[in-house]
């Protein structure tokens, strides 16, 4: 018969796990200064349902050594809710009690909530305005947006030049509102199959007007139905000229051939290229 | 002069299901040849293994009925003359096909191996989730409620000595969970916890050692009013083993090896002679530690009438309290030192998963794990007549008083007078069974088992 464990290592030291977690309140009452109560990737569920804020644990956290840490002398932690902190459990896999040992400095991004928020919001700016006379008015919400989208297209492969076609055309076609048409000014066909495609990501059928699905729908459509588009931008050097980026999106995968690619939405290639610069 | 039918279990039903079949269930109760199911303390679900003659390819891959390892098989034992059910309909999973061996090209045995439904199932279901809760109410909602194991929680004895705490578990399978939990749970007396199943419900039991114990011998309708008797009477062997039921006059364990018994190094190496553990606060830095004993721990049983006393000291055989190293009796030492760490008010008002109000109750971790271990170093293997614990509905967690007779060759059985072997004999705990159903055979129990208790007073 085995030996029987109940107790976990001889020493707690032999047993080390480490973490990378949110700080979901840096705010503590009072007998828990000094603490923060963190939600820890990989351990504790995202889900709210399956863990409250409320249940999550007041982590303690190592302050410098040039701090006395005894009895309420010495300084305080300055997190804030948001943080991205470090640590280590003291019980190892157990993993119930966890030990902040620093904060990683992070670039802030809108939530997946707080852009779903942004179509309740009407721009101020009519679509196709030339850009020469809404740039002063416009957003801070599309200027985001614009920024995420060439991101999201430079990420997938494609050239400055040729993200900033994609995304020019967008902002001038739709100025990324996703109800409707969507982004692309999609037809019914290429709509409902934009419903079917989210499917895959989300059984809320509501969520195809998600902004960030609908990128990845654009994407997908470029390396499926799309394929000419695709192929003659990715030879694409230029935003600007007959086989610029700005030209071959809108006449292969916008299917808008009644104009050329006019000034104005050259301008907003222009400027999408200089969200990256 | 038998007054039991002698035949032998019938498989009443064997279906197999699955969602690829088309609601057409598969009735292979007339190809099951052998069926093996073990059941042991330390696993709250069964496994085991059936063998099927396929002798008209069913499962030769051309039609509806191929075997991916996710189907579920119901099976369902009778007793000998249906009074009673040795298994109510339990469904399982296939989970492997163990062998496949073909007799010849128009049949072949195929055995599969199988697994409780929810043991299958759990693995689906590893989860990250806040629970608050006694040790006890935390494992049965896990059992019962948070849509996770979905079967039934049995062996309600009481619940641990620990008290409510907030857990997070840490993306774990259910059963992980419950384990975690069980590890951490203990009596009042430093005693165990179990989680098990047997073959007569499906689900989850929960039952401290103190539990077993304290309730003594707990296998009744059997013809020996509480002994289990082993003889080396060969006349009644014979006949013995023709029977489906024992009479009084058979030896209901029929055969039995007792190996690597009294390992006291083993248990020194564990901890579980004498160990400390400690703990430090790292909040408060307030530091705890206790001194572990065994000697210290079993007379504690002993004076809370868990286990017999006998001359003012406890009736045990597994520690030598009596003999000496360097002048010392062994107990004195302490020959592991657990260190562990715990945080403050980590989770608010409740205590964590660590958090003990005092240092009986940390050295209530230690003393736990040193009697589970204990226990191993007194075990037996033997075969028994299975009939018994079916009429009785008895399995792992169970408790049985064997009894053993001396090898004293001058030992007069014509008298009467059997001279009891009592280093042997006693209470003995059920701690795993093998169960194999041969058809038209007799069933063969294989049991180890593991003593607890001299309680053969005679």
């Amino acid at each position: 018969m085995k030996i029987i464990r109940t107790l976990q290592r001889e020493f707690y030291g032999d047993s080390t796990r480490w973490f990378v977690a949110t700080v979901v309140n840096a705010t503590p009452h009072y007998g828990y200064e000094g603490r923060v109560k963190i939600r820890i990737h990989g351990v504790h569920s995202n889900k709210v349902s399956d863990i409250p804020e409320a249940d999550l644990p007041w982590a303690s956290i190592v302050i410098p050594t040039t701090e006395e840490g005894v009895s309420g002398l010495g300084k305080n932690p300055k997190l804030t809710a948001g943080s991205i902190v470090f640590g280590f459990f003291l019980d190892g896999e157990s993993s119930q009690l966890p030990v902040v040992l620093g904060s990683l400095p992070r670039e802030d991004y809108p939530t997946e909530t707080q852009l779903t928020n942004l179509f309740t919001n009407d721009f101020e700016t009519p679509i196709g305005t030339p850009i020469s006379s809404t740039l002063t008015s416009e957003t801070e919400k599309r200027r985001r947006k614009r920024s995420e989208s060439m991101k999201f297209f430079i990420d997938s492969g494609y050239t400055v030049n040729q993200a900033a076609g994609i995304v020019g055309n967008l902002d001038y076609e739709s100025r990324f509102i996703t109800t409707g048409s969507g982004i692309a000014k999609w037809n019914d066909t290429r709509k409902n199959n934009l419903v079917s495609f989210s499917q895959k990501f989300v059984s809320a059928p509501e969520l195809s007007e998600n902004f960030q699905i609908q990128l990845k729908y654009v994407l997908y459509e470029l390396r499926t139905n799309k394929t000419i588009a695709n192929g003659k931008l990715l030879k694409a050097t230029t935003i600007e000229g007959a086989n610029g980026s700005a030209e071959t999106i809108r006449k292969f995968y916008i299917n808008n051939s009644s104009k050329t690619a006019s000034d104005d939405i050259l301008s907003w290639c222009i400027l999408a290229k200089q969200e990256i610069a | 002069m038998s007054t039991h039918v002698q035949t032998p279990w019938k498989l009443s039903r064997v279906v197999i299901t699955s969602e690829r079949f088309k609601n057409q269930p598969l009735d292979v109760t007339s190809l099951v040849s052998n069926l093996t199911l073990f059941e042991n303390i330390e696993r709250p679900y069964l496994t085991g293994n059936i063998f099927i003659l396929d002798d008209s390819g069913l499962f030769d891959g051309s039609g509806l009925y191929d075997i991916r390892g996710t189907e579920t098989i119901s099976v369902t034992i009778e007793g000998n003359d249906k009074s009673f059910n040795i298994m109510e309909e339990r469904k399982f999973k296939i989970t492997s096909i163990k062998s496949e061996a073909k007799g010849n090209d128009r049949s072949a045995v195929l055995v599969f191996n199988l697994v409780d439904e929810y043991y299958f199932n759990n693995y689906l279901k590893r989860f990250s989730k806040s629970l608050k809760g006694t040790p006890g109410k935390i494992i049965q909602n896990i059992v019962e409620g948070e849509q996770l194991l979905n079967t039934s929680f049995y062996g309600w004895s009481g619940d641990a000595t620990q008290s409510k705490m907030k857990v997070i578990i840490p993306y774990l399978t259910p059963l992980g969970a419950i384990e975690w939990i069980r590890d951490r749970s203990t009596t009042s007396n430093g005693s165990p916890y179990f989680t098990y199943s047997n073959l007569y419900n499906q689900g989850v039991y929960w039952r401290s050692l103190d539990d077993m114990i304290g309730g003594g011998y707990s296998i009744n309708n059997d013809p020996y009013a509480g002994y289990f008797p082993f003889t080396n009477s060969t006349a009644l062997v014979n006949d013995a083993n023709e029977r489906w039921f024992p009479e009084p006059e058979d030896q209901i364990i029929e055969e039995v090896e007792f190996t690597d018994r009294h390992n006291l190094l083993k248990l020194i190496r564990t901890g579980a002679v004498g160990s400390e553990i400690s703990n430090l606060d790292v909040n408060k830095n307030i530091p705890d530690r206790s001194i572990y004993s065994s000697k210290i721990h079993t007379d504690t049983l002993s004076t809370n009438g868990i286990i017999p006393i006998e001359n003012n000291k406890s009736k045990q055989n597994i520690i030598d309290d009596i003999s000496l190293v360097d002048g010392l009796p062994i107990h004195y030492y302490q020959s592991r030192y657990f260190a562990q760490l715990s945080l403050d008010k980590v989770y608010g008002k409740y205590n964590s998963y660590y958090d003990d109000a005092d240092r009986v109750k940390l050295r209530h971790r230690v003393e736990s794990m040193a009697l589970k271990n204990m226990l191993q170093t007194n075990a037996i293997s033997c075969r028994m007549n299975v009939g018994l614990l079916f009429s009785a509905q008895s399995g792992v967690g169970d408790v049985a008083s064997f009894v053993f007779n001396s090898n004293n060759s001058s030992n007069d059985q014509s008298s009467g007078d059997e001279i009891i072997d009592r280093e042997k004999s006693g209470d003995y705990l059920l701690y795993s069974i093998s169960y194999n159903f041969t058809r038209n055979q007799k069933p063969i129990c294989n049991v180890k088992a593991v003593k607890l208790a001299n309680n053969y007073n005679q």
